[in-house]
């Protein structure tokens, strides 16, 4: 019992993570209409930088954090301005291609630049551990875990609180009367999509916490935010968090009880499932 | 002008046959003779997913499981039942076809990403299976024992694999071919500009979807039949990957998807490059192939949708327009 | 009266969205030969109308038959098959195509052979006066030239009942004086006609019956004349302050 309840709570855990890089992907795709299939990738990007920043300038990658965040808002800035953007007006399959060939890239220029050697963070805080009626709880993770919310309710504010935020909600519901209203769209699809990489941003430097990167550590997280997506709705966010929570204890569970190898089999069969049964989602997202 | 019936320079066609037929005569290198096998299968089975991706519109990421189910059900066929894999290769292809049909049913109404997110779920969850699955040795993949005899399709040199694929490869275009220019062609296509168009036209678009998911989902296991035979050594991970659905997916569009010789042109151009970085350069240097593949694909997707084929076209619209120009007002 | 057929009815259908109710309670029936103008300040459900009769969306209650079969809830390409073609308020032809491939996509629904198919696409083609376009690609065409081209497509796919979606909007008046004649010729080679209309002048001389359409409602029908100075339409255009 007390198993399964561990592994419940590992993957309440992990599945923080998964819901912020979820959100990423579902607040492009509902204010875009994009699928980002680079998503992964950008994951893998940060946290090497979070490396990076470690064992170039000795930064904890919790101090790192926000740095990292900035870092990956510009690069998603600049990345929608020369890249993506050129794809809005073209058929899906343009920007399937678009995307899923920057990830081809990044991830082998990954392999070219840093091999595929482990790199991972010696925290100093890597083996603290709570233990709370017999179920333990690593600090990185939960840590990890609070930083994910935390952006997660940051974005939340943002788009219902700011004016960019409120424009960004515009842009998502009608783009042409948002042009009308005077709204620089292509601004605002910028810093969306900025936004969207800098959740990412702070994921992979939350993961470096307790985790290690190599170049192709972000296609199953990658995976598996395609399916927490589709699963909340894509377009919506809390979905993207409650369906989060959800993968990651199916994850947890079904790795334990049936065996680890089985654990992204379980997620393909929940989201087929979804797919084929309710296509929207739990929030019931944009199917268009 | 009267419109040319069979729009194709037939010269230029000839003249590639008839060096695709005398290849192997002058390249005696077994290494690259093998480079022309890749390029031909893998041109096959661009072709494949043409027909359902380039013609039909639905861009599948998930043709490696049919792929790998080919190659499964021709070897066990063969292994544990003694039935030659030239049968076994139709035995495969049909299985492919029927289950494309079956599992591609609750995907006829899926638009856009999620058609694409289904597709990769789909190809992963089976391929998953085959990893775990004791009865076909899941994860140690299964050797194919040498016995050199043309009836279990298994030969000595190169060369007969060669012309095999090359014939296998003349057949799967003449089978699109004859897809383009039939009602099952010309109903794809519709499904392909505008699905609810093609609905208001009278076109089953649920039932034509299958057709042609079902055709090239055979012809997808043929391939891998193909290469059963030929590597001799096939697994759930060479096979099924999502790397192989992209490759399968870039060479029909790189090349110009929904057209006839995109897939060719796109298989000529990546896959000798794409062996040649394999094989070169080891270790981290491998993804310097993958680097091409990417900015190939990131360059169709941003400023060439139409592949090659369509860079052609463009030249050769502007260059008959200045012919035309010369010639005078035509009827 | 000559005791004509019913080709078409509709009884009781609605249709809501999020608890707006786009169509209300909608009956009416139409006759063979007949050219009905559907007419109706905006947002009153035309178009939700039409997508209802032809099967993209489901009725929420209520029964569509034609030619005495039920087709309330069949598929798009089933009530097609069956008879009725329809046009889009904003034209959608298969842009990459030539014009003559996207007639021919349509008559292939009632021409197995290819051949067959393009000689009556062709047929087709002359009857719109598309035929110096035929090897244009569609999505390059005049927008007057893409209209014509949806209403060939419809003609095209042999329907007996023929939805027209605003075929006159943007047009200028030639261009809608020749589709008028197109509409009144294969109105008397026996096809039935369900138009909606905005451009009044274009409805009011090609229709023998109007129905008014305001929220979802039908509030009027009858002759152009009666329908014009019924009180109940002018207020649905116009509003409550206009006093007479």
């Amino acid at each position: 019992m007390r198993e399964i309840l561990q592994a419940i709570v590992n993957g309440i855990l992990l599945g923080g993570i998964y819901s912020l890089i979820a959100i990423g992907l579902s607040l492009i795709w509902g204010v875009m209409r994009i699928i980002n299939w680079a998503h992964g990738a950008m994951v893998m990007l940060s946290m090497y930088i979070t490396f990076f920043a470690y064992s170039m300038f000795g930064l904890d990658p919790l101090i790192a954090l926000p740095l990292v965040a900035v870092i990956m808002f510009i690069v998603g800035y600049i990345l929608q301005m020369i890249l993506v953007e050129r794809t809005l007006d073209s058929p899906w399959i343009s920007r399937l291609c678009a995307t899923f060939g920057l990830m081809m890239l990044l991830e082998s220029l990954a392999l070219l630049f840093w091999s595929s050697n482990w790199r991972a963070i010696p925290v100093t805080y890597g083996t603290w551990t709570f233990c709370i009626g017999g179920i333990f709880i690593s600090f990185s993770r939960l840590v990890a875990f609070s930083l994910a919310l935390l952006m997660a309710l940051a974005l939340h504010l943002f788009l219902n609180r700011t004016e960019i935020g409120k424009a960004i909600k515009a842009t998502a519901q009608d783009r042409e009367a948002a042009a009308l209203m005077g709204i620089n769209i292509h601004n605002i699809y910028r810093i969306t999509f900025g936004l969207g990489l800098a959740a990412t941003g702070v994921a992979g430097a939350s993961l470096m916490t307790f985790y290690f990167v190599f170049p192709k550590v972000g296609f199953p997280f990658a995976l598996t935010a395609y399916i927490v997506c589709v699963l909340g709705g894509l377009g919506k966010l809390n979905g993207a968090v409650l369906g989060g929570l959800i993968i990651g204890i199916a994850q947890s569970v079904s790795a334990y009880l049936i065996s680890p190898e089985y654990k992204m089999a379980v997620s393909f069969v929940i989201f087929l499932a979804v797919l084929y049964f309710k296509p929207g989602g739990i929030f019931g997202g944009v199917t268009e | 002008m009267k419109k040319n019936p069979f729009p194709y320079n037939m010269f230029s066609i000839i003249f590639v046959l008839i060096i695709l037929l005398l290849l192997p005569i002058f390249i005696k290198n077994p290494y690259f003779l093998d480079i022309a096998i890749t390029v031909l299968l893998y041109t096959f089975l661009g072709n494949a997913w043409n027909i359902v991706g380039g013609y039909c519109g639905q861009a599948s990421l998930g043709h490696a499981a049919y792929y790998g189910i080919g190659a499964y059900v021709s070897t066990i066929l063969f292994l544990k039942f003694g039935i030659s894999p030239w049968v076994g290769m139709i035995v495969g292809a049909v299985f492919a076809g029927i289950l494309a049909i079956v599992l591609g049913y609750p995907s006829l109404r899926m638009k856009g990403p999620y058609f694409v997110f289904f597709t990769i779920g789909f190809a992963e969850t089976i391929r998953i299976l085959f990893l775990t699955w004791k009865w076909v040795e899941g994860s140690r993949g299964i050797i194919i024992p040498f016995q050199n005899n043309p009836v279990n399709f298994i030969f000595f040199s190169k060369i007969p694999y060669y012309y095999i694929i090359l014939s296998f490869l003349i057949f799967g275009m003449f089978i699109t071919y004859l897809i383009s220019r039939s009602k099952i062609g010309k109903y794809s296509i519709a499904i392909r500009e505008d699905e609810t168009m093609a609905e208001a036209l009278g076109i089953d678009t649920a039932l034509y979807k299958s057709y042609a998911f079902a055709i090239s989902a055979s012809l997808m296991a043929i391939g891998g039949s193909f290469y059963a035979q030929y590597v001799l050594f096939i697994h759930p991970n060479d096979l099924m990957s999502l790397n192989n659905s992209v490759i399968f997916m870039l060479i029909a569009v790189a090349g110009g998807k929904g057209t006839l010789f995109g897939p060719l042109i796109g298989s000529a151009v990546i896959m000798p490059l794409w062996e040649y970085f394999r094989a070169t350069f080891g270790g981290r240097f491998a993804g310097l192939g993958i680097v091409f593949a990417g900015s190939i694909i990131l360059i169709i997707g941003t400023s060439a949708p139409q592949g090659i084929m369509g860079i052609l076209t463009k030249i050769r619209a502007k260059y008959s327009i200045s012919k035309d120009n010369i010639v005078g007002e035509e009827k | 009266m000559q005791k004509s057929n019913i080709i078409f009815q509709i009884r009781g259908v609605s249709k809501s969205f999020g608890g707006v109710k786009a169509v209300n309670q909608v009956s009416f029936q139409a006759q063979e030969k007949e050219i009905i103008g559907l007419i109706g300040p905006n947002g009153a459900g035309k178009t939700t109308l039409f997508n209802l009769i032809t099967g993209f969306l489901k009725p929420d209650e209520g029964y569509i038959y034609f030619q005495d079969r039920d087709i309330t809830n069949l598929k798009p390409h089933r009530i097609c098959q069956l008879g009725i073609g329809r046009t889009f308020q904003v034209v959608r032809p298969l842009s990459t195509l030539t014009v003559l491939e996207n007639i021919v996509t349509a008559t292939l629904l009632r021409h197995n052979n290819y051949k067959d198919a393009k000689e009556y696409a062709i047929y087709i083609a002359q009857v719109m006066g598309l035929v110096s376009k035929i090897n244009k690609i569609a999505g390059g065409i005049p927008i007057a030239d893409k209209k014509r081209l949806g209403f060939a497509q419809a003609l095209a796919t042999g329907a007996k009942l023929l939805l027209l979606d605003e075929v006159a909007a943007g047009l200028n008046p030639t261009e809608v004086d020749e589709f008028l004649n197109i509409i009144r010729k294969v109105s008397l080679e026996g096809l039935t006609i369900i138009m909606v209309e905005h451009v009044m002048k274009a409805v009011m001389n090609v229709a023998s019956r109007i129905l008014v359409l305001d929220h979802g409602e039908l509030i009027a029908q009858g002759r152009p004349e009666e329908v014009t100075k019924n009180e109940k339409v002018i207020k649905a255009y116009l509003g409550d302050q206009y006093k007479f």
